[in-house]
This record gives structure tokens, C-alpha cells and sequence, in this order.
């Protein structure tokens, strides 16, 4: 649980080893210093949400830990949303459009939706600036935010979504994603 | 749950202080998420019994206690490097068993620390290059982005912990 909890920190690890981070002179100012660092934090985000839902097996899609919580499958649906929503408002793009996800699908239709959810994200970030991060957006419940909550929320949401994902794995003895020994 | 999971939600919903268009809009932002975030942390602390601050849902996880442990010094470190600020220290190091009482002291301490070190930073810093992790460096905004992610990640396994003794986390608990 260590590992799967600190995965925000090895994710943080792993994003920021680049070349340059490994010589003792200062690098250059980081163009755009928000839009990369959602550029390099998405793949890892990626692997890991991608492979809880894989390692879901499909008869556990209905699981909740307690009554009053939301089943596996409808955690991935609002992965699925939000990815969708938010990167497309984050990166001034149009929402991909795709039919809406139900709880009701399948592992095989959501683990699609949440596989093209990411795709999405990593074109529409590869598209982004900093330059309109000031700009007012609509976001939540129709209402206005600078797009820069749209970054932190994307980035936070990849966390909890995870965090929550493979709490769900654990309790039905299932090691996380990040938990996993390396290959 | 869903209202659980949706805290984010809820706490974009109450920026409408960022509704004006602002010079300095990353940082603002999480200017404006910390209080809530620190608020539903500490409660969430605050709400846990004592006697369950060694309560782990599986084997393998860690126990609440280290779960708070974890997140002082997630916000100690973090906010020391976005703030240039020397990071807090305990005269001794802070320990999981250490219970309820000090970890939450703990807890409300590097919540204050954030809160000193955000207010010296503004969006003309985050392409700064600060160390990170294990020596390495990265920009100022990829070490504000982690910490408003650790919030998340941090708030979401309070929550569940909360919910699989019975007790409702603040974010799903009724208006007052």
C-alpha cells in the first residue's frame, strides 16, 4: 500500500528524470511550464488508471466497498467524463464526440472509453500553451473558472481517480498497478 | 461516495473568487484550493477514533497513522521547495504511532507551512527550476501540480479509510 500510495511521489519521480535534470547546472526555463508538466504526468497516470481497470476482473465491475459508494464501473465512467470534459476545456479543443458511458456497459466498453478518454488527453495536451491559462471557462455545473482550474483539477482527478481505483483493486486481493513488481 | 469522490467538484464550484480574470492564475488557483483541501484533511484526521490510527484496510496497506505521517511530510517538503522556504523539522522525528494528538498538531502545522510558502510565490515562478524528489529538479508548477494532486490522492484514501470503519468523510457528510 506504501508503493500504491506514494505513487503520486514515484510518478513525480519519474516524470521529472529527464537529462537535464541530471546535470548540476540550472536548465533552461521550462516553456509552457504548466502544459509540460501535464505532458509528462499523463502517460504514467495513464498506465496506471488504464491497467487498475484491466486488472478489474469484468464480474467485479459492480463492486462497492460499502453501500453508499459507487461501483467500480461508475468510477470508470466518470474517469471517462472527466478526461473528456476536462482535457478538452484545458486545451481550448472540442470534446471528443463519443457516446456517453453507463455504468451498465461492459469491461470491454469501458476499459475502450477510458483507453480513448486518454488518447484524447494526450492529443489535446500536445496541443496546449500556457498562454490562455487566465481565461475564463466554463467548467463545473456551467460555471466560469480561469482554465488553470481545469489543469490542476485534470491532474488532481488523475490522482484521486487512481488512488480510489486501486483501493477497489486491494480490497478484492488484487495488487494495483503501481504496486506490481517491475517486469 | 459519488459525493465523496466528487470533492473536487465541490471545491472548484466554491472558487467564484477566481471568476475575475487574474495575472497570476496557477497560483491563485491553488491559493484558493487549499483552505478547503486543509480544512477536509484535517477533519478527516480529526474525525478518525485514536484507537483506529493503526487500522489498515488490507495487510499490505499502510495504517492510517502512516497515512498521515505521509501527508505531513509530503506538505512539508513540497511547499518548502515552492516557497523557498526551509522546510518544518520536528526537534524529534514525527512517527506513525506517535497518536492521534500530535499527528494532527503535526498536520495542522505543514498545512500552515503551504499556506506561508503559496504566499510567496505568484506565476512568474513556476518555470523556477526547484529540486523535487531524490535530488531531482523540475519547474516550480510541476511541484505545484504534485502537491494539489498529493491532496487529492491523500483526501481519497482518508475517505475510503473513514468509510470502511462506518463514519461518513466530510466531504459526504450533511450540510450543517
Amino acid at each position: 500500500m506504501k508503493l500504491v500510495l506514494g505513487s503520486l511521489f514515484l510518478c513525480t519521480l519519474a516524470a521529472a528524470q529527464t537529462p537535464a535534470a541530471k546535470t548540476p547546472a540550472p536548465a533552461a526555463p521550462t516553456k509552457d511550464p504548466v502544459a509540460a508538466s501535464l505532458r509528462m504526468l499523463l502517460p504514467r497516470s495513464q498506465n496506471n488508471i488504464v491497467g487498475a481497470v484491466e486488472a478489474m476482473p469484468a464480474d467485479k465491475f459492480s463492486y462497492k466497498p460499502t453501500a453508499d459508494q459507487m461501483t467500480f464501473a461508475h468510477l470508470v465512467v466518470h474517469i471517462v467524463g472527466s478526461n473528456n470534459g476536462l482535457c478538452a476545456k484545458v486545451a481550448d479543443v472540442p470534446a471528443p464526440k463519443v457516446e456517453e458511458s453507463k455504468e451498465s456497459d461492459s469491461k470491454d466498453q469501458l476499459l475502450a472509453a477510458v483507453k480513448a478518454s486518454f488518447a484524447f488527453c494526450s492529443d489535446a495536451l500536445g496541443k496546449m500553451d500556457d498562454s490562455k491559462l487566465g481565461d475564463s471557462v466554463e467548467l463545473f455545473g456551467g460555471r466560469q473558472f480561469p482554465r488553470a482550474m481545469g489543469a490542476l483539477g485534470i491532474a488532481s482527478g488523475w490522482a484521486d481517480h487512481y488512488a480510489t481505483a486501486a483501493m477497489y483493486l486491494r480490497l478484492n486481493n488484487i495488487l494495483p498497478p503501481s504496486a506490481q513488481p517491475k517486469k | 461516495m459519488q459525493r465523496t469522490l466528487c470533492f473536487l467538484l465541490l471545491f472548484f464550484l466554491s472558487a467564484t473568487a477566481l471568476l475575475a480574470q487574474d495575472k497570476n492564475p496557477v497560483t491563485s488557483v491553488v491559493k484558493e484550493i487549499l483552505p478547503r483541501q486543509q480544512k477536509n484533511l484535517v477533519a478527516a484526521v480529526e474525525e478518525m477514533p485514536a484507537d483506529k490510527f493503526g487500522y489498515k484496510p488490507t495487510e499490505q496497506q499502510m495504517t492510517f497513522g502512516h497515512l498521515v505521517l505521509h501527508i505531513v511530510e509530503s506538505n512539508n517538503y513540497l511547499c518548502s521547495k515552492i516557497g523557498d522556504i526551509p522546510e518544518v523539522k520536528a526537534a524529534a522525528p514525527l512517527k506513525e504511532a506517535d497518536g492521534k494528538e500530535k499527528l494532527v498538531a503535526a498536520l495542522k502545522a505543514s498545512f500552515e507551512s503551504c499556506s506561508t510558502a503559496l504566499g510567496k510565490v505568484d506565476d512568474s515562478k513556476l518555470s523556477d527550476e526547484v529540486e523535487l524528489f531524490g535530488g531531482r529538479r523540475g519547474s516550480r508548477a510541476f511541484a505545484l501540480i504534485a502537491l494539489t494532486n498529493d491532496w487529492a490522492d491523500h483526501y481519497s484514501s482518508a475517505a475510503i479509510y473513514l468509510r470502511l470503519n462506518g463514519m461518513l468523510p466530510p466531504t459526504a457528510q450533511p450540510k450543517k
